[in-house]
């Protein structure tokens, strides 16, 4: 039971990561890049995202190059506090189940597409991603988080301020 | 001559009292540091104030001082019980005087850090102790970071107070980001002399136990069990002399359980802004007490054990035994007060305190748990098969008391689960010291060689939180969460497997290794100076033991393969089988011993020397 939901995980990461993990639904990779406005980058490593805070414009189309320093895989989602939130409440649910039978407790789950349209990309130890993603319109904050059990509380968390 | 010692005492006395204020030490001169000085600073983290720097001045004495508002006569150090923090940084060389100000020898060790043997503070062993009136320098590179604790390592004085926490700024960057800190140092006090506790624990095991059975449960019991059942267990448990309720030796009956000095009442507060992320380091300082930690409201990520940072783990509660360290983080959002609640493993009594926004504050104090019962659970966790082991003969099994066990009809122990039983090795046994075990079959023997680095040991538990909790209630820390970031250094195999049985006769209260206290054995456990040696410890008790080894570290073979984790103190519970990796490269002479103080002092305690 629980092995095919993994798997159904894996499966729909696999299917998100083909597709262009760009928040307005749809859009085309190669779209997204030809009107980047900017390139940010970012350090992922335990347990912090360097920089700690952001801020971009509405409308703003910016491409993150997140590069993993560290020993662990991290993921990097964009979203609002409480999208994070329930995000890492369903990570933790799916690492609990496995616990202490493993090592699939959560650590290799990489993000899927619960959470609604979250942008997400998850980074293995010494890679760099990308991630091309528009800035909305009519939110404020927004949080870049990794919510790999235990890695946001213990600090992997930025703030994006949207207000410019 | 018995004058003179006294006039040369009070001589040393002064000239400390004004050495340690010239130089800024001391209670009196603690208002004046600017980190204390700042309600909110980090130092604020422990009320009993903080000393730090390239040389650090700690003077001991016992004197009268109220705990919970009632005289008692703990020993201080620089006038605090227990004693102030002690902050380091990771590559600075440390200087510590201590000075002795009792009437009897005393010491300090360091518990956890890695240093050289003559300044590890064990008396006895690379080290003298501190005669009265004498002071002694200890120097040494400060190697690691993290959260520690240092304790007098003569006689039962730690239980006297004589304890204080130590932490290690980091060199680097740590794995994890946090706004403030606050230290929670875990004790357990008595008005008692720690002598006559422990001629208490001699004369009647469980004489601090009042949590005996009554009538009152056997007839509960019998409306359950009915009467033949219930008999029969209490008949076991007796043949065995032991109570199933003996979760503790010595409980809230006497004791009264403090965080950083204070008792629940006095309910000690921490203050946060709310969003803050707060660092809690917290640090068990008992004698004789594990506790289980929560704080209601707030999810807690542990994020070091034993001052090794480990990959983070959310939990609600966690169970921190006897000489152990935690590093948690938690994130309080709201302008409230949360109770920090640290109950007793044995559910006789807990400590408390308050994490708040501002001081005056609290919350309400959690329904205490049922008394737990060690019962059959704690029989089936015996890491052998009793129903094979016929031709086994127990009458030697030194340390263990099976003589009345006669006529135990195994094939009824309803509840006995040896179904992790299977596949134990016992192929590498050779060699090692069994005490008198004559084992006429060995079960589940098979040819193969040692378990790979990291593998967990058949007959352990490490899923397991223990006794006394319930696993589906919430989320609980457990040894197989813990996992380091990175592989330690050395990832040799290990060559060698030694094998070391916890040993004990409740009614008697002796403790031992491999049913020999400290006083009969005649050398030193010997590790070959770098060798890469496994460490078993096999409990063939029924109770808890936290397991500690002076100047190396030891990495629990929890399963985590390279990432094990590194500790200096294991729990290792009742009936079950551990194993850690040593790499033997701290030469000389070194402390191995059961961190329950009384445990200790009865004789399980042994030498290991590398060489």
């Amino acid at each position: 039971m629980y092995k095919s939901l993994f798997a159904a995980l894996v499966t729909l990461w696999s299917a998100n990561a083909l597709a262009a993990p760009g928040h307005q639904a749809n859009g085309t990779q190669p779209a997204n890049e030809a009107k980047v406005d900017r390139v940010i980058q970012v350090e992922a490593e335990e347990m912090i995202f360097g920089p700690e805070a952001l801020t971009i414009a509405p409308g703003e189309t910016v491409k993150f190059e997140i590069h993993n320093s560290g020993a662990l895989a991290h993921e990097f989602v964009i979203g609002d506090r409480a999208a994070q939130e329930e995000h890492r409440r369903m990570m933790q649910e799916m690492g609990s189940h496995g616990h202490g039978h493993g090592d699939h407790g959560g650590h290799d789950m990489a993000e899927g597409e619960h959470g609604g349209n979250m942008p997400a990309v998850t980074i293995a130890p010494g890679e760099t991603a990308t991630l091309v993603w528009t800035a909305p319109e009519g939110a404020s904050q927004l949080e870049y988080a990794c919510n790999i059990p235990g890695h946001y509380e213990a600090g992997m968390v930025g703030q994006i301020d949207l207000e410019g | 001559m018995a004058t003179k010692n006294i006039t040369d005492l009070s001589l040393s006395r002064r000239q400390l009292l004004k050495g340690g204020a010239a130089l800024g030490f001391g209670a009196a001169a603690m208002g004046l540091a600017p980190a204390w000085a700042d309600p909110w600073g980090q130092s604020n983290a422990y009320p009993q104030g903080a000393v730090e720097g390239n040389d650090i001045a700690l003077a001991i004495r016992r004197e009268t001082l109220a705990i919970n508002g009632r005289n008692a006569r703990p020993i201080t150090i620089n006038g605090t019980s227990p004693g102030p923090l002690i902050r380091l940084r990771e590559g600075q060389d440390a200087t510590l005087r201590v000075t002795n100000l009792l009437d009897e020898p005393t010491s300090i060790h360091w518990h956890g850090l890695i240093l050289p043997p003559a300044v590890d503070g064990a008396p006895g062993i690379s080290f003298a102790g501190i005669a009265p009136g004498e002071t002694f320098t200890y120097r040494f590179p400060v190697v690691q970071n993290g959260t520690y604790w240092y304790h007098s390592h003569s006689g039962l004085q730690e239980q006297l107070g004589h304890a204080g926490p130590i932490i290690i700024d980091a060199a680097e960057r740590e794995p994890f980001r946090f706004d403030r800190e606050h230290v929670v140092l875990l004790t357990d006090w008595t008005y008692e002399e720690p002598g006559s506790v422990f001629r208490n624990l001699k004369t009647a095991e469980g004489y601090y136990n009042l949590q005996e059975r009554t009538i009152a449960d056997f007839l509960a019991e019998v409306r359950e069990n009915g009467f033949r059942e219930t008999a029969r267990t209490r008949a076991m448990w007796a043949r065995m002399r032991m109570s199933s309720r003996d979760i503790a030796d010595v409980t809230g009956s006497t004791y009264t359980y403090l965080v950083n000095g204070q008792a629940p009442e006095q309910n000690w507060t921490a203050l946060f802004k709310p969003g803050e992320r707060l660092r809690l380091r917290f640090i068990n300082g008992s004698a004789m007490t594990y506790f289980d930690v929560r704080i209601p409201g707030l999810k807690m990520t542990v994020v070091a054990a034993d001052g090794q940072p480990v990959q983070p783990v959310p939990v609600d509660e966690f169970r921190i035994a006897v000489a152990e360290t935690y590093d948690v983080i938690v994130t309080p959002e709201a302008d409230t007060a949360y109770t920090l609640f640290a109950e007793s493993m044995d559910r006789s009594g807990f400590a408390r305190a308050t994490l708040a926004p501002r001081l005056g504050m609290e919350a309400g104090i959690p329904e205490r748990r049922r008394i737990a019962d060690r019962g059959m659970e704690a029989m089936g966790a015996h890491g052998m098969d009793h129903g094979d082991m016929a031709g086994m003969d127990h009458s030697n099994m030194a340390g263990m008391d099976h003589s009345n066990m006669a006529g135990m009809d195994h094939s009824n122990m309803a509840g006995m689960d040896h179904s992790n039983m299977a596949g134990m090795d016992h192929s590498n046994m050779t060699g090692m010291d069994h005490s008198g075990m004559q084992h006429g079959t060995s079960p589940g023997t098979s040819e193969g060689g040692l378990l790979l680095a990291g593998a967990a040991q058949p007959g352990s538990q490490y899923d397991q939180a223990g006794i006394g909790i319930d696993p589906e209630e919430r989320r609980i820390l457990v040894y197989r969460d813990l996992k380091a970031f990175r592989p330690w250094p050395d990832r040799r195999e290990p060559e060698r497997e030694m094998e070391i049985h916890l040993t004990g006769n409740m009614e008697r209260y002796m403790w031992s290794f491999d049913g020999k206290t400290f006083s009969q054995i005649d050398g030193p456990i010997q590790f070959r100076k770098d060798e890469r040696l496994r460490l078993i410890l096999v409990n063939d008790t029924m109770m808890e033991h936290p397991i500690h080894l002076h100047g190396m570290w030891m990495e629990l073979e929890n399963g985590a393969g390279e990432l094990i984790p590194r500790k200096h103190t294991i729990n290792v519970k009742p009936g079950e089988r551990v194993s850690a990796l040593i790499t033997a490269d701290a030469e000389g002479s070194w402390a191995f011993h059961c961190h329950l103080l009384y445990h200790m002092d009865a004789g399980m305690f042994r030498v290991v020397r590398v060489s």
